[in-house]
């Protein structure tokens, strides 16, 4: 959905307008495609070794946070 | 990559911005249209907002780099809508929108005549409670000179009434008791523990009798799943919206009560977006917004 023009909105050029198009896309990507595959990763490979590692499954998302930040 | 795409999102906001601001500024400050502007000289930002740069926008909302600037309001207009996807639709204003359906449905009796909305920021949640309300007076205020600018600006050239003014919705300029309703869009998650609290007594203290407050802000993290808590939590590690995780872990409703609403007048309630089987930036389809609900 294009973004309404209103009497401040600054004008792009082509190429601004190309670049926002771009990063929009972009995100919309990494929302669509990329995103869904942290769910997989948790269930896979974190939990996993996080419940060898403690017994127990993560249970808030403060402790789970390094495991997380740790996984490539 | 999304931190990177954050990134982006401002670098390829800004050239156009950068290239127009003379004009824009002009542009700003003497087109016509309804509507007045306050920003004050002695402003006192608060911490929450000069200790980091919120969103990673350089500056955050409230710096000038020349006088009567607007370029932060100006890049946040074009960057809100490329963060969003599109999704807050053509005038980034998808919230308001939410936000005064719930309204209709559960006020829908009450015409209000004085309306605040705090934490504006472009005031594209501001513009549209104008013409639904078109007897009421609408206010926005918020911290960004900038912004605030902008807003002012923006509403002008769109022929919407409303009035601007650089303030601090922990503490206004205000009548005590000079507003009906008092609503703010996605503005408790960029304050902090004790700006949450003032605000909360600012806003009882500014409504009448009767008058109604709805801050509508993000999902809550308290009682979710970690993995989902930790997705949500992304915001305050890599885009400085550093409230965002502890905001969802406080009790609204208690606060609420402890900054002056009786207990029977106060609730925390919920509007949703999307539908289930949609991909979400969570990969999670619909989305529950948070609305806090108390009437004076």
């Amino acid at each position: 959905m294009a973004q309404a023009a209103h009497g401040v909105l600054a004008p792009t050029v082509h190429d601004e307008a190309a670049r926002n198009a771009f990063v929009q896309s972009f995100r919309r990507h990494l929302a669509e495609e990329v995103l869904p595959g942290v769910p997989n990763a948790y269930r896979t490979r974190i939990e996993p070794a996080f419940v060898k590692a403690k017994g127990r499954a993560p249970q808030h998302r403060r402790e789970l946070r390094p495991w997380m930040t740790a996984d490539p | 990559m999304q931190r990177t795409s954050q990134e982006l999102m401002w670098d390829s906001a800004i050239d156009s911005v950068e290239r127009s601001l003379p004009d824009l500024i002009h542009r700003t400050k003497f087109g016509n249209g309804p509507g007045t502007l306050r920003v004050s000289g002695a402003f006192e930002v608060p911490r929450y907002h000069t200790a980091a740069d919120i969103h990673i926008q350089t500056g955050a909302y409230h710096t000038d780099n020349c006088s009567d600037d607007v370029a932060a309001g100006a890049i946040y207009d074009r960057a809100l809508h490329v963060y969003a996807m599109g999704l807050l639709g053509p005038e980034n204003d998808a919230l308001a929108q939410l936000l005064m359906g719930y309204f209709a449905q559960h006020h829908g009796g009450h015409v209000p005549r004085r309306i605040l909305d705090m934490g504006c920021a472009i005031g594209n949640c501001t513009v549209p409670w104008a013409p639904a309300f078109p007897q009421a007076e609408v206010y926005g205020i918020d911290i960004g000179a900038p912004y605030v600018r902008y807003a002012h600006g923006r509403a002008k050239s769109l022929g919407v009434p409303v009035s601007f003014s650089q303030q601090n919705a922990e503490r206004t300029d205000f009548a005590e008791a000079s507003f009906d309703l008092v609503v703010s869009h996605i503005l408790l998650h960029e304050t902090s523990h004790s700006a949450l609290r003032n605000i909360l007594k600012e806003s009882y203290r500014l409504l009448s009798p009767g008058g109604t407050m709805l801050h509508l802000d993000i999902a809550r993290t308290a009682h979710r799943p970690p993995l989902e808590g930790f997705l949500l939590e992304w915001e305050v590690w890599n885009n400085n919206e550093h409230f965002y995780g502890s905001l969802g872990d406080i009790d609204l409703e208690k606060a609420a009560i402890e900054a002056g609403f009786e207990t029977q007048k106060v609730r925390l309630d919920s509007v949703r977006t999307g539908a289930d089987g949609d991909k979400g930036p969570y990969g999670s389809g619909g989305y529950d917004w948070p609305i806090l609900v108390a009437t004076r």
